[in-house]
């Protein structure tokens, strides 16, 4: 059986497998399908980043921009319902200017809440680099 | 402007990453997912599953096993969850016992030919899942038993019962073809 067991590789490659590729329009696929769910952990901690200088929504979509995260361009609804979750959270502090803009910046709270997510972002960071570089 | 640029490396990083692995291990992938839902398009969905699911995942990954073994597990996982779900039962099932009486060369072939290895990888295709991984991971996949545990969530022992009760159908599998 052992022997017969040794040629499976061999001729699974030669049959069932041999009209059986991971081609690039599968790669192309799973792209775009990353691309569309950037982790909101990732889009919270770049909010977050932001939002340690004061800064209006506006703004903001637009340093997102800046830092690959394109989900708000089309629906900066999904933004406003982030902000809002913060400062229920009580980690924003907003404030309306002469002009009726609304600012955004963090208080100690949301800084607190910003270093623990930094810091595990970083241990994170570490644990890829150490697979590729070890 | 500088924390941005880190943070933008942050996210390049973790594209790169899921890059090399849809380049390493792409393949190899695939052809795992075939050997649990044996069905071509199901394997191509679910492989596209398991690399958006792996990205998502990066983050859990601890660094305790190899990032292969991590990613062979979610992969294995993900397939059982699907012969699982009622979709595969109630869907793909019905269609796979029909196309599987004329399944593109396969069955065809071990007919025509009687070729010895074909009707080997028929009667592996049968085994139950269980049985069936442990001969795909140990033999196709030339894995040392102790990653196959790891991979598979039991014990080193459970994967050498399985090897060697997995054998024992086969061989009687075969048998059984022969004189029937």
């Amino acid at each position: 059986m052992d022997e017969r067991l040794k040629r499976l590789k061999k001729s699974m490659d030669k049959s069932v497998f041999s009209d059986l590729g991971f081609t690039d329009q599968h790669q192309k696929a799973i792209r775009e399908r990353v691309n569309k769910e950037i982790k909101d952990e990732d889009i919270l901690l770049a909010v977050m980043q932001l939002l340690v200088k004061e800064k209006t929504g506006f703004e903001l979509v637009n340093f997102l921009r800046g830092r690959g995260i394109r989900k708000f361009e089309e629906n900066e609804g999904i933004l406003y319902t982030l902000l809002h979750q913060l400062e229920q959270d009580s980690c924003l502090k907003s404030s309306w200017n002469e002009w009726n803009i609304k600012y955004y910046r963090l208080n100690n709270k949301g800084r607190k809440k910003l270093v623990k997510l930094e810091k595990q972002h970083i241990d994170k960071k570490f644990a890829l680099k150490e697979l590729f570089e070890g | 402007m500088e924390e941005l640029i880190v943070k933008a490396l942050d996210l390049d990083e973790k594209d790169a990453l899921i890059e090399e692995l849809m380049d390493n291990y792409g393949q190899e992938i695939i052809r795992l997912v075939y050997s649990y839902v044996n069905n071509k398009e199901v394997a191509e969905d679910l492989t596209q599953d398991i690399f958006v699911k792996c990205y998502k995942a990066l983050h859990t990954y601890n660094g305790k096993s190899q990032l292969k073994t991590w990613l062979w597990s979610i992969a294995i996982n993900h397939c059982k969850d699907f012969l699982k779900s009622w979709y595969n039962k109630n869907v793909v099932m019905k269609e796979e016992i029909a196309e599987n009486r004329t399944h593109k060369g396969m069955v065809e072939e071990v007919v025509i030919q009687k070729e010895e290895d074909d009707q080997l990888i028929s009667v592996v295709m049968t085994l139950p899942i269980k049985y069936r991984e442990v001969i795909y991971l140990f033999y196709y996949e030339d894995l040392l038993i102790k990653e196959i545990a790891v991979m598979t969530e039991v014990s080193v022992n459970t994967v050498k019962t399985r090897l060697r009760r997995a054998k024992q159908l086969l061989e009687e599998r075969l048998e059984g073809s022969k004189n029937g």
